[in-house]
């Protein structure tokens, strides 16, 4: 099979799936309790402007229609406008979007460089004393809680030493070297809990494709243990890995919430608690809407990572 | 049913039966290739430690293809790693013995030194051949990684040698395959492109551990066929590990025979399939029908378990001729004629049968 025929294919598979992401995000809607109509009235609380509200926004009208004229305009880009500032839904996640994209790879990155050589180490060195000190040293970056760590960091950076900023975001067309900044501690503190998730996961995959029958075939060829690993070994074990790192890159951008509260980073995570908060529909469901795709697109892109380190896939029929 | 090479190649001399065990430990006098002395290996468990091979010794003669068979479980496999080190490190496995290959003991080498000679001395090819080439990279590639290894050699040149190994174990289209991934190959085709990998350095020893076991029997035949031809052709030394004698009958110089991690008989391969000494051999040989010889019967019940090995000798429970005293002492491997040695203390048998 070509790259192109699979990526077709997968392609396909992604259109039912965003229409059953579109219901359940559309249906879970309902549940946020309080009447946002209610909320939308503010100050003029009166049966009256109420009713207008729900007339002007479809809100009487029976579930299925709500759905498909909302539907009907996202698919044209149209997610509707907040009624609190009047902004475009559409604007208003393309302006934090970018915000936490950069949080998420930098704290993709910060993860893969942590997890990956430490998860090499701990298979690698499993009967002794550094392979126990990696396995910890995971599991310490798995369990600390962020708001613990993130508060920690400003105490020490910022409130001590004050060599970062202890909040806020500049975006890096404005100045380069303060956006850098203002992310390196939000990135510490996502990274090092998705590095704890990937050490495991790398370790678990070296040590069962280290034990493999390849492996010893390539010992027998004399092949310096240091390739075995990094060549033999890796190139195999970090098939599951990739796939698992687009995961966490997916839980990135839409659980970051906590940390982009306590750093005060003007990401989706603060949008979709504000949108909440006050039960903006149209927000609510554009962010959810748009992560979901995100996170399906990146399911895609593993998958073809997976198909092009993965010469098996390639012959795979059908 | 013997290949007149066979004669030829051997280059007997007369042992006499009186010589003591460690002179004799071998049927042939000439200077050893390899040399293993006690070898043991076990394995820590949880139920206390395994003992999968309990003081193997044999010698290989240059050019010499010394065969040694088993019922699964023998320990043949774990001998045959333990010689290219390759079992598990650290607390994984205890190895005592000494493997004396050039006039050096391998268990002494350092990592490094052992490094340099697997792959270019001495070469292996493994019983599973689904699963020893790595998935992840061409044929080519990993023929020529073993050629690049040893040899100051470019990766131009090492590709070239690639392509001709893979001329020289026969396999179909060769320039195609260079490019594949092994996937894409048959059991065969993959066990051609480990012994072309194992020939890559022309070792001067290679181990080939049932490397027919997994695959459909007419491509057994043409696999032991090619290398039967080879060896002629590199002249190189072959331990080949079988459970199947009648794969042996044809290209093994001498056998060992073994039984619970230990060498129960051995002989010239002639010698073996004409006058078996031992109950076990005389057993495996039942299953394989020899012209003017009644069929003897096959062996009832089961190999031992390792953890509970029975006292005195190991094959007691399932030998027809067991009396008393067998489950006394265990019975070494001590001369019961020219150039057999036997563990039995029944052994020969000619005057019980
Ligand atoms: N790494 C290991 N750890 C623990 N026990 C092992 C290990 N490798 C082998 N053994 C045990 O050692 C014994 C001998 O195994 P071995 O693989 O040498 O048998 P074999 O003669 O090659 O059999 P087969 O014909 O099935 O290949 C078996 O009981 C096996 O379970
Ligand atoms: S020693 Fe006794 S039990 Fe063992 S093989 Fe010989 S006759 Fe049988
Ligand atoms: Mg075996």
């Amino acid at each position: 099979m070509t790259l192109g025929g699979f990526m077709l294919r997968r392609l396909a598979s992604i259109i039912p799936t965003l229409i059953f992401v579109s219901i359940i995000v559309f249906s879970l809607q309902q549940l946020i309790p309080g009447d946002p109509a209610i909320a939308m009235a503010g100050d003029e609380l009166n049966d009256e402007a109420v009713q207008e509200i729900r007339v002007k926004y479809g809100f009487d009208q029976p579930f299925y229609v709500q759905y498909f004229k909302w539907i009907g305009n996202v698919v044209v880009g149209d997610f509707g406008a907040s009624y609190r500032n009047k902004m475009e839904v559409l604007d208003l996640i393309l302006t934090k979007l970018p915000v936490t994209l950069q949080l998420a790879v930098f704290s993709m990155i910060v993860a893969l460089i942590i997890g990956i050589p430490t998860g090499i180490i701990a298979a690698t060195h499993k009967d002794s004393f550094i392979g126990t000190a990696a396995n910890l040293f995971a599991l310490t970056g798995v369990s600390i809680p962020h708001f613990w760590l993130g508060i920690m960091l400003i105490l020490l950076f910022s409130v001590n030493l004050g060599l970062l900023p202890s909040s806020g975001y500049v975006p890096p067309w404005e100045d380069l070297r303060q956006n850098l900044l203002s992310l390196i501690m939000p990135s510490i503190v996502l990274g090092t809990g998705v590095a704890g998730v990937i050490t495991r996961h790398t370790r678990g995959a070296m040590l069962q494709v280290l034990s493999s029958d390849y492996v010893r075939t390539a010992r027998a060829k004399g092949v310096a243990e240091r390739i075995v690993v990094s060549k033999h070994a890796l190139r195999n074990a970090l098939i599951p890995v990739i796939t698992l790192s687009t995961i966490e890159f997916g839980q990135l951008l839409s659980g970051a919430i906590l940390t982009e509260q306590i750093f005060s980073i003007p990401g989706f995570g603060k949008l979709i608690v504000d949108a909440v908060f006050f039960r903006e529909y149209a927000v609510v469901q554009g962010v959810v809407m748009v992560t979901a795709t995100l996170f399906i697109l990146l399911n895609f892109v593993a998958d073809i990572l997976y198909f092009v380190v993965n010469p098996r896939m390639r012959s795979a029929n059908g | 049913m013997h290949n007149g090479t066979q004669t030829l190649r051997s280059s007997a001399a007369g042992v006499s039966p009186s010589e003591t065990f460690a002179e004799v430990s071998t049927v042939s006098a000439a200077a050893p290739l390899m040399s293993v002395r006690d070898l043991r290996v076990s394995f820590p468990s949880e139920d206390g430690l395994v003992p999968a091979v309990r003081g193997v010794s044999f010698n290989v003669l240059p050019g010499q293809c010394f065969g040694i068979v088993g019922e699964s479980g023998s320990g043949k496999s774990v001998t045959s790693l333990a010689l290219m080190g390759l079992l598990p490190p650290g607390p994984g496995s205890i190895i005592e013995g000494e493997v004396n290959f050039g006039g050096r003991d391998l268990r002494r080498l350092r990592p490094e030194q052992m490094r340099k000679l697997c792959g270019s001395e001495i070469a292996m090819v493994f019983q599973e051949p689904m699963t020893s080439l790595n998935p992840a990279f061409t044929v080519g590639d990993q023929i020529a990684e073993v050629v690049v290894t040893h040899e100051h050699v470019s990766v131009r040149a090492a590709r070239a040698r690639a392509l001709e190994l893979l001329k020289e174990v026969r396999i179909a289209a060769p320039e195609r395959r260079l490019d594949e991934y092994p996937h894409r190959l048959s059991g065969g085709m993959r066990q051609r492109v480990m012994i072309a990998i194992a020939l890559a350095c022309r070792p001067k020893m290679l181990i080939a551990d049932e490397p027919t076991t997994a695959l459909d029997v007419t491509v057994q035949a043409q696999i032991m066929e090619l290398l039967r031809v080879l060896q002629g052709e590199y002249g190189m030394s072959i331990i080949l590990i079988s459970h199947n004698l009648g794969v042996m009958s044809e290209i093994a110089d001498e056998i060992a025979v073994m039984y619970a991690g230990r060498i129960v008989e051995q002989a010239k391969s002639a010698q073996l399939f004409e006058n078996p000494e031992h109950p076990y051999t005389i057993g495996l040989l039942g299953a394989i029908p020899m012209p003017g010889r009644k069929r003897l019967a096959s062996i009832r019940g089961r190999v031992p378990d390792l953890h509970a090995l029975p006292s005195g000798c190991t094959f007691a429970p399932r030998c027809p001729f067991v009396e008393e005293a067998c489950r006394q002492i265990e019975p070494t491997l001590h001369p019961t004629d020219l150039q057999h040695l036997t563990a039995c203390r029944r052994a020969p048998l000619d005057r019980v049968l």
